[in-house]
């Protein structure tokens, strides 16, 4: 701990004139409620403007103070606990959409906007923001950028990094920077929107992000693929991404998850959406029950609320995320269930088919020891030997502090990410001791 | 850190505390924000459910002692239990909340802001038919008398917020009605026997409810049984966490009625509720069972086939809080509302947000009741609606005053009130 008592009051007062006092919180409720993995701030301040944002930085960074951005708050968990912390910066009055012009399909957003809300806007004039992480309506623009969080629309519209156009976002020192262009097109300058995107808020505080928009199809239909083994469903995957089919949205459920969506009785499922014109959509759903057929699979056409109805699949104290090889994907689920059986966990898992992405949720009797050593280590080896990563994104406070979230980061690409952070923020302000390897 | 020695819990004793796993279900991701009514008006995080759940938890693991700051942010709480629907974790809120105001209560942590004196006053007066009845004898003197008139037009209560929100809530008292008879008998094929629970304040500001509900009981094929000596199922003292008082009611509550009964049948959601968690809270034989064969109206009349004649009217249904997220029950009032010919069931948008009514909140916490039966109304004026139902007298009360308020023509009413008005007698 560092000396504060002298200098509290000023900085008290100097960071209520910036926010207005009422958005200034120090209460011991407040400050136990904004707490990062346990770890208290001394003051919650909220901005509700990039100004605002920037002063609030210079002084924190003049002073030494670190700094926590926040957004929507679902996803404070992810990464180490920081190091230390002082002030937390809840983006949650900065709601604006600050231009929208469909024509362009482009939209600015301030970045506490939530995804449902700015969807809803978006929705009335046809169009959409192309980002449905699982369960994430209520989360923010800016945090599910800065998380780089993605869900079954990936598969047709990729992620953050695809669809950040351009970024209004904060230094460390309190500079106001932008990034990017407002346009689909540019080549102008550093690609700064694509270094943000899942940097934690440890390079800057996004504030306002322009993001490129499509069209909502004008038609929808959705599918499930019940199949009875991880083999066949890794079969009826890989035949309908060699296929001309074109699904817009899609999703490899583990039988947990695929109860959700009224499966009884799979070992995996996957979760298809079509959207286009009316026959077009028939007719791609028609070709896939035929192809699931080829496969001794089985294809149903389910309602449009199955999406929805997937919010809870990834829910459990413990989450995880699995990256691999594409095709490997339900080998490495079925790795992760088996791994997690022995200790008696049960395993909620959804991945983005197509791009060997798994997101897996735990419940049962957790232990930091039984997951390190069930869970982590075995996959982690195994999974390294093939490029691949495993990061625990969320586990309770009292686990975590025993286990190693970000997994083994390499000396060469821990290098990269030191001077990056050197550059943007060498008196390191933002987000100390959260990033990989405690950067 | 967590050091729970063998009689603490953090900040919390054994006795009714909050449960560890409750508590650690929820991950925080935030679905329940958007769904809770105080942080939609204040937009606080503290005042959200996840907020609470924060300090419930930070208590329990000794982060934080029991403050009237952290008293007052669970005050706020309407008790709607909208988040609990919304949860994909399965934070039973309600019981953690419960469990934490009573020992709020019982060590008197007391926020400043909440006021506890209306909250006693309210507490002891409306469980209490014999303390009730005659207040309401001198009120609709009041009402009939023109004093009332008088009193509104001229504002003389502006002054006095709690008592203003206290006179602007009451209906337009009917005259004493008849007790309804111990038993009524089924009409046509015999399906069983119901006991009906009056409630408190159901028999005195809307009796012709229970009445209704009677009525339509006995079309279902159920001799209704009415024991006369019933009172308060305790369900204020329960969200206000006085557990003891609580216990007490539902125990001379559960003695009350018949064991025999094949069914327990309430109007109000919020009683339903209660009752129906009667086994949480009182861990025995007798209650168990009492709360195993509870059931609101709406769930008994579902499964009736009643004759009904044609209304020919446009209707709205808004869900009553401990319906909705207390009992999960959203289906079996708009089916049977559906069955009347004629009616017209239009949507209402945020149908199953709360009207701000919850219990006594709308007298302790005026503002942002108001606000929020605002908003609701707001709604029901959307929907073009002439009538509006919902199953529980709170609510009715609530919406009625926020209609007088707006000047709207529109009525108010119980959804069995609607069904009896169909009800083609055998």
């Amino acid at each position: 701990m560092r000396a504060m008592a002298v200098s509290s009051p000023a900085l008290d007062r100097a960071l209520g004139d910036i926010v207005g006092r009422e958005h200034l919180l120090s209460d011991a409720a407040a400050l136990e409620v904004h707490a990062v993995d346990g770890v208290r701030p001394r003051w919650v301040a909220r901005p509700s403007a990039v100004e605002q944002i920037s002063r609030a930085l210079a002084l924190a960074s003049a002073e030494g103070l670190a700094v926590a951005p926040r957004g929507s708050g679902s996803s404070l968990s992810l990464g180490n606990a920081p190091g230390r912390l002082d002030l937390v910066l809840d983006l949650g009055r900065m709601q604006r959409i600050i231009e929208y012009v469909p024509e362009d399909m482009v939209g600015t957003a301030e970045a506490g906007l939530s995804l449902g809300a700015l969807g809803a806007q978006l929705a009335a004039r046809g169009q959409m923001l192309a980002l449905d992480p699982i369960g994430g309506a209520s989360r923010s623009v800016g945090g599910v950028l800065a998380c780089h969080a993605s869900g079954p629309l990936r598969v047709r519209y990729g992620t953050g990094r695809d669809l950040l156009l351009g970024v209004r976002f904060v230094q460390a020192d309190g500079t106001v920077t932008w990034g990017g262009s407002r346009v689909v097109k540019s080549v102008s300058g550093y690609d700064v929107p694509k270094l943000l995107v899942g940097s934690l808020g440890t390079l800057g505080v996004i504030a306002e992000a322009t993001v490129r928009l499509h069209p909502l199809p004008p038609a929808r239909g959705s599918w499930v693929v019940s199949t009875p083994s991880h083999a066949i469903a890794a079969d009826c995957l890989a035949a309908l991404l060699a296929s001309t089919l074109e699904p817009d949205r899609l999703a490899v459920l583990n039988a947990e998850a695929s109860k959700l969506v009224g499966v009884d009785g799979a070992r995996a499922a996957l979760l298809v959406s079509f959207g286009s014109v009316a026959e077009a959509v028939a007719s791609q759903g028609a070709a896939l029950e035929r192809l699931a057929k080829e496969h001794r699979a089985g294809a149903a056409p389910v309602a449009a609320e199955s999406w929805a109805q997937l919010a809870p699949a990834l829910s459990g104290p413990v989450k995880l995320k699995l990256a691999c090889e594409p095709r490997r994907l339900l080998h490495w689920l079925a790795e992760l269930e088996r791994e997690a059986a022995g200790g008696r966990l049960t395993v909620s898992a959804v991945g983005q088919g197509g791009h060997g992405v798994l997101e897996a949720s735990l419940t049962g009797p957790l232990t930091a020891r039984g997951l390190a050593t069930r869970v982590l280590a075995p996959l982690r080896h195994e999974l390294g030997r093939e490029g691949g990563s495993l990061v625990v994104e969320r586990a309770p406070v009292e686990l975590k502090a025993e286990l190693e979230p970000w997994g083994p980061i390499s000396p060469e690409l821990f290098a990269i990410h030191g001077r990056v952070k050197q550059a943007f923020d060498p008196t390191r302000v933002l987000n100390p001791g959260r990033f990989a390897g405690r950067l | 850190m967590s050091e729970a020695t063998t009689d603490r819990l953090g900040a919390f004793d054994l006795r009714d505390a909050p449960s560890m796993d409750g508590l650690r279900a929820c991950v925080h991701c935030g679905i329940c924000l958007p769904q809770c009514p105080t942080y939609r008006v204040l937009g606080e995080e503290m005042d959200s459910p996840r907020g609470r759940l924060y300090l419930m938890r930070a208590a329990a693991e000794g982060r934080t002692e029991l403050t009237p700051t952290l008293a007052r942010h669970l005050d706020l709480c309407l008790g709607c239990r909208a988040c609990e629907t919304a949860c994909p974790s399965g934070v039973p809120f309600g019981q953690l909340l419960e469990a934490t105001r009573s020992q709020l209560e019982r060590r008197r942590v007391r926020a400043p802001a909440t006021d506890h004196g209306t909250l006693g006053f309210l507490l002891d007066l409306f469980p209490y038919p014999g303390r009730l009845g005659p207040l309401l004898h001198g009120l609709r003197l009041y009402q009939w008398s023109g004093l009332q008139l008088m009193v509104r037009t001229l504002g003389f209560l502006t002054p006095f917020k709690k008592l203003q929100a206290m006179e602007a809530l009451l209906p337009p008292l009917p005259a004493s009605a008849p007790a309804l008879p111990a038993v009524t008998p089924a009409c046509g094929k015999r399906r069983g026997r119901a006991g009906l629970l009056i409630g408190c304040v159901q028999r005195f500001f809307y009796p012709d409810v229970n009445a209704a509900t009677a009525r339509l009981l006995s079309a279902a094929g159920y001799d209704v049984v009415v024991p006369p000596g019933q009172e308060c199922c305790g369900a204020l003292h329960l969200h206000a966490g006085r557990l003891d008082e609580f216990r007490g009611m539902a125990r001379r509550l559960i003695d009350s009625f018949d064991p025999e009964l094949d069914v327990i049948v309430t109007n109000a959601a919020g009683c339903g509720s209660a009752l129906k968690e009667y086994g949480h809270w009182l861990d025995d034989d007798a209650a168990q069972q009492f709360a195993g064969k509870t059931r609101d109206i709406s769930e008994v009349l579902v499964e009736a086939a009643l004759p009904l004649r044609e209304i020919n009217e446009r209707v709205t249904y808004h869900d009553a809080c401990h319906l909705a997220h207390g009992q999960r029950i959203l289906r079996q009032p708009r089916e049977l509302l559906g069955r009347i010919p004629g009616l017209t069931l239009i949507d209402l948008k945020d149908s199953d947000l709360c009207c701000g009514s919850a219990g006594v909140y709308n007298l302790l916490e005026p503002e942002l009741a108001g606000e929020l039966g605002r908003r609701k109304v707001e709604r029901i004026e959307e929907t073009g609606a002439r009538i509006v139902v919902s199953g529980n007298p709170g609510c009715l009360m609530q919406i009625a005053q926020q209609c007088r308020a707006r000047g709207l023509a529109i009525e108010v009413t119980h959804p069995v009130s609607l069904l009896a008005r169909a009800l083609v007698d055998a």
